[in-house]
This record gives structure tokens, sequence and C-alpha cells, in this order.
């Protein structure tokens, strides 16, 4: 089957005229070409989902490293409950698809000339192009924190050696000990993930550290499934825990390395084990494409996932604002499947058709304990992926400990069934 | 093999589609859209309706795997019709309870309900 919609049959008429090739050498051989950059929850979604949608389209998919690390499942990683090597995944199954797999960095983006630009100086050429390469810490936003900390007070929020260096800290930690975690304004990857963060460094030093202490420093006054989170806590990890809401801190006015403290404007906190959470944003190849306009986050059209600002660019997950949908795995898979269907319909000038999107994102609160939060996404007239009014919403408050082990259950059910699906 | 029964609730459920996509998207593009199902309908290959559920079941697919997956999540794939439409009639109208299936399903018009319930009951997956 040959694709070529009119936007590439003219492409093709003006380069003919001009004589230049270069632009677009996937339509020469009449099949239209999706590169997707990023090989995580939204880029390897969309790059799976397009194979079984549409066979008849060639799929790039451009990655940084051979192994995927997933950042959910990491909290447990850190309590010593899983092994890194369980949460990490390789391309092999994606590339046996017929999936084009180019292991190295992307560094930029030329829409005119549709093409990738990569690190090492070669480009790689698109009919459309989805990006979901997930966030970038930003290293210059708090006084004092610089990139040179990471080691020493690890963020663990994309995962991988990160964790490793937490769950280290964490274990080496001297007896009644102090473990500090900064927590960003919003938005942030994974809103109640350093919540689940907490419970599960408080699961285990209730049992290897029992008078230790976690503070949460937080760049906020509430946060996501809080009297959840707050009540299991009073049972399962009693006084262990702290939460210092913005109000009651009121900002960070210095992160110190050599005193291995973190002073607020109303108080000064020194932890023996800091894991400090940097604000994030779009990553910066993405902002330097435009693909942000001049703020932070890449505005799209919510039902088609496009760019805004740049033509033929799609852009899914953590990177995007899409509309009401959190930053998680779980939406950023979602987004990609759904983006492939978009995609495959736009290659043959057909308009796409639209369906209901869901995201829930499961917390463990202990490895037997999960609560969740659910939301349920539309297109409105106005073009925008609102929250469905009356859907969605928390685990019931007085659920009883039966119910809290099944959606502990099923927060593993769902990994599995999501990674199988994505990477396996 | 569609039976006679089905055929007609598939008609019901395509006639429910269209008055919604009518409020939708306006009379003109709905007639746009209208000429393109019904010539899918006529080749046989499949509904366009369909294609709605088949996005929205992207969403189901994160949990519900293929039954060849161990899970403690439920293996919903190609069940009969309507044991799927009791059940997630059940979590929208909040009768049936459930750790998670109502808050996603709670007030979902009764021909997606129907859409989706179908859409299901279709997949075939390889033995
Ligand atoms: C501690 C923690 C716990 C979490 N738990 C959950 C959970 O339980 N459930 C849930 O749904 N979500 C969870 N999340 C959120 C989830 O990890 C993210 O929302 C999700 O990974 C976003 O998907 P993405 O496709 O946008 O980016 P990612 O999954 O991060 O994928 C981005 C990929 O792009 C690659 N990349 C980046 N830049 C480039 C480049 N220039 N060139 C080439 N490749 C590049 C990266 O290496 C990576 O492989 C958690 C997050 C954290 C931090």
């Amino acid at each position: 089957m040959k694709l070529l919609n009119r936007r590439e049959t003219l492409a093709l008429s003006t380069a003919a005229v001009s004589g230049v090739f270069l632009a677009a050498p996937a339509l020469a051989v009449g099949r239209a070409k999706v590169v997707i950059v990023g090989g995580g929850f939204g880029g390897a979604s969309a790059a799976r989902t397009l194979r079984q949608v549409d066979p008849d389209i060639d799929v790039t998919l451009i990655t940084e490293a051979a192994k995927f690390t997933t950042c959910p499942f990491s909290n447990l990683v850190i309590a010593g409950e899983r092994p890194l090597e369980t949460i990490t995944f390789g391309y092999s199954a994606l590339a046996a698809q017929g999936i084009e797999v180019i292991i190295g960095l992307a560094s930029g983006i030329e829409p005119a000339a549709r093409l990738v630009r990569m690190q090492d100086g070669s480009t790689v050429a698109y009919d459309r192009l989805v990006v979901s390469p997930g966030i970038d810490l930003k290293y210059d936003a708090v006084p004092g924190y610089s990139k040179d900390l990471e080691t020493l007070m690890p963020h663990a929020w994309k995962a991988g050696q990160q964790t490793v260096l937490l769950r280290d800290q964490l274990t080496a930690m001297p007896q009644g000990g102090t473990v500090l975690i900064s927590v960003p304004d919003n938005p942030y990857r994974c809103p109640p993930g350093p919540y689940e963060r907490a419970s599960l460094m408080a699961y285990y030093l209730s049992r290897n550290n029992p008078t230790a202490k976690i503070i949460i420093i937080d760049g906020k006054d509430t946060f996501s499934k809080q009297s959840l989170f707050t009540k299991a806590w009073d049972t399962l990890y009693p006084n262990m825990i702290s939460f210092v809401p913005f109000a009651s801190n009121g900002g960070i006015l210095n992160v110190d390395g050599a005193q291995m403290s973190i002073v607020t404007a109303f108080e000064s906190f020194r932890g023996d084990v800091i894991n400090f959470i940097p604000p994030q944003k779009a990553p910066q190849f993405l902002l330097e494409a435009g693909l942000a306009g001049d703020a932070e986050w890449c505005g799209i059209d919510q039902a088609t996932f496009e760019s805004s600002f740049v033509p033929g660019v799609h852009v899914l997950g953590d990177a995007a604002i899409v509309g009401d949908m959190p930053k998680s795995g779980f939406s950023a898979a979602v987004q990609g499947a759904v983006c492939a269907h978009v995609l495959a319909a736009l290659l043959r000038d057909q308009s796409p058709n639209r369906g209901t999107l869901l995201n829930t994102c499961y917390s463990f609160v202990s490895p037997t304990y999960g609560i969740s939060i659910a939301g349920v996404y539309r297109v409105t007239e106005e073009g925008r992926l609102k929250s469905v009014e009356g859907a969605g919403g928390t685990s019931v408050a007085d659920a009883p400990p039966e119910a809290r082990a099944a959606e502990a259950d099923h927060a593993r059910s769902w990994y599995d069934n999501l990674t199988t699906h994505l990477f396996g | 093999m569609q039976s006679e029964i089905d055929k007609i609730r598939f008609f019901d459920g395509f006639l429910c589609q269209v008055k919604r996509m009518k409020t939708q998207f306006g009379a003109k593009r709905m007639r746009k859209a209208l000429a393109t199902a019904f010539l899918v309908v006529a080749l046989g290959s499949g509904s366009a309706w369909a294609e709605g559920e088949r996005i929205t079941f992207e969403s189901c697919g994160v949990c519900h795997g293929p039954a060849s997956r161990e899970s403690s999540i439920p293996h919903i794939q190609g069940m009969p019709f309507s044991d799927l439409l009791g059940l997630l009639g059940g979590f929208s109208a909040d009768t049936t309870k459930s750790t998670i299936m109502h808050r996603l399903l709670l007030g979902m018009p009764e021909a997606d309900l129907e859409g989706l319930a179908r859409f299901i009951s279709q997949i075939k997956e390889p033995s």
C-alpha cells in the first residue's frame, strides 16, 4: 500500500522542482515513516500500537539507552523489596516486530526539513514525529542546589543508578537517622510518587531502623491521595513520617551539601539521607525546537497530540500538557496508543476517531496496602481533554484491609501486564 | 456469524452513536461521517463506531491483559456480550462494587456501555 497524503505529494513535487531530495528520503520508497523519540511509556506504546494498527507504516524508535528502567515500582527497589533488574527492560521484542530501534541521543528537531538531529551528527527523516522523552530536571532552580549534588542527595526521579544510590544510602543510614524528602511544587512527574516513596521507605525503616524519621519538605500545601496516605501512615508507621507543607516552611532558601541541610524560610532541616527532588520541565531539546512556545511544558492539540507550535510533531507523556491527565506512566502509555490510531488515520488523510481515555495511579503504602486515584477523560467540543465529571476519584476512605491488599495485587498485575505489553 | 438479535442490537448501538455524534459534531460533518460509516459497514469490514471503542479499549488493555498472562485483574476479552453489559452496567450505576471499576465507569452513557461491551465481546485472541 502506498501512503502518500496531499502534503507529502506536494513536498515531493516541490522537492523535484528544486532538486532537493534529501529532506524526506522515506517518501522515495512510498511508505510513510513515523519516527518516535523516547523509548519509555509513551514512546514504546506508540511504537507497538502503530505496528499493530497499520503494518504499512514504517516505525523508527530513537532512544537514549539500550535498557530502560521504569520509575513505576522503583520505590519498591528503594525499599529493598525488588531488585533493579526486575524493573529494567530492553527493546529486542520491539525490534523483532519490525520496529527500527536506534540507540542514541536526539539533540534537535528541524521541522522544516522534517529531520531529527542526533548527537553524533547523523539525521533521521520523518513524515510525522512523535516525542515522548519525559522530563528534564531543573538543576539551577533552587539556591545552593546543582547537578553536582545529585550523588550526595539523589533525586531518583529518573530510575536506574539514582534508584540504587538512594536505596544504598537508606540501607547505610545510622540507627535513628533522619531522611529528608524535598518535593517540588506542581507540575511534576507522578504527583503521588513522593508520598509512595515516603511510605515504602517507612516500611523498610520500621523493620530495620525503627527509631528513624522521615521529613517531607513540600513546595505545596496539599498532595494527591493525602487523606488516604496520612491515615495509613498513622496506622502502619506511627510518628515516623512528618509532612511540612509550604505554608509551614515558606520555601527553600538554600540547599547545603557540606552541612547536609535544607534551609527554608521558617526552619532549617538536617538529614542523614536527603532525597532532593528538583523542579522539572519538558526536555531542553523540545524547548529549543519551540515546542513549548515561551513556556516550560509542550502545548498540544489535545485530540491529536500535535504540537500547537510545530506542525507534524506530536508530543506525549510527561513533556506535554495533555488536558487534565496527570503525568503518569499509565497516562503516557494510553496517550501513545491513542496517538498511534491518530497517526494511522492522518497518514491516510482520514479524520481520526475519538474514544475515552483512562488513567489509574496506584501507590503502595506497604507491599500489601495499595491505594489508587483514577481519572476518565474525553475531548470536549472546545477540543480540551477534560476529566469527565462524576467519574474517577480515589479509593474509598474506610475500605477493609482486604480491599487494600487487592489494590496492591492489582498494582502488581497492572505493572506486569503493561511492561509485558510494551517491552515483552 | 452474527445472530439476528445481535444485528438488532448492533443497529441500536449504531443509531445511538449517530445521535451522539450529531450533537457533538454538528450536522454537516455528520453527513460526511455517516457516508464513511455506511461505506465501512457495507464493505463488511467492521463498524465505524467500533473504531471509537477500539480507542477506548486501549485504556482497558493497560490493566486487562490477554488470557495467557497471569493476573489478579480479570480477563475480559471475548466474554459474552450480555455478561459484559451486565457487569459494565452494574459498575456504571454503582450497584456492582469493586475496588476501582465503578470509578472508571460511573455515569457512562448506556450507548457507550453497549458499544464497549460489544467490542470487548468480539475480541479474538490467538490461541
Ligand atoms: C518514583 C516514581 C514512581 C512512579 N510511579 C508510577 C506509577 O506507579 N504509575 C504510573 O503510571 N506512573 C508512575 N510514575 C510516572 C512515570 O514514570 C512517568 O509519568 C512516565 O515514565 C512518563 O512517560 P514518558 O513516555 O513521558 O517518559 P519516560 O517513560 O521517562 O520515557 C522517556 C524515554 O525517552 C528517553 N529520552 C529522553 N530524552 C531523549 C533524547 N534526547 N533522545 C533519545 N531518547 C531520549 C529516555 O531515556 C526514556 O527512555 C512514577 C514516577 C516516579 C519518578
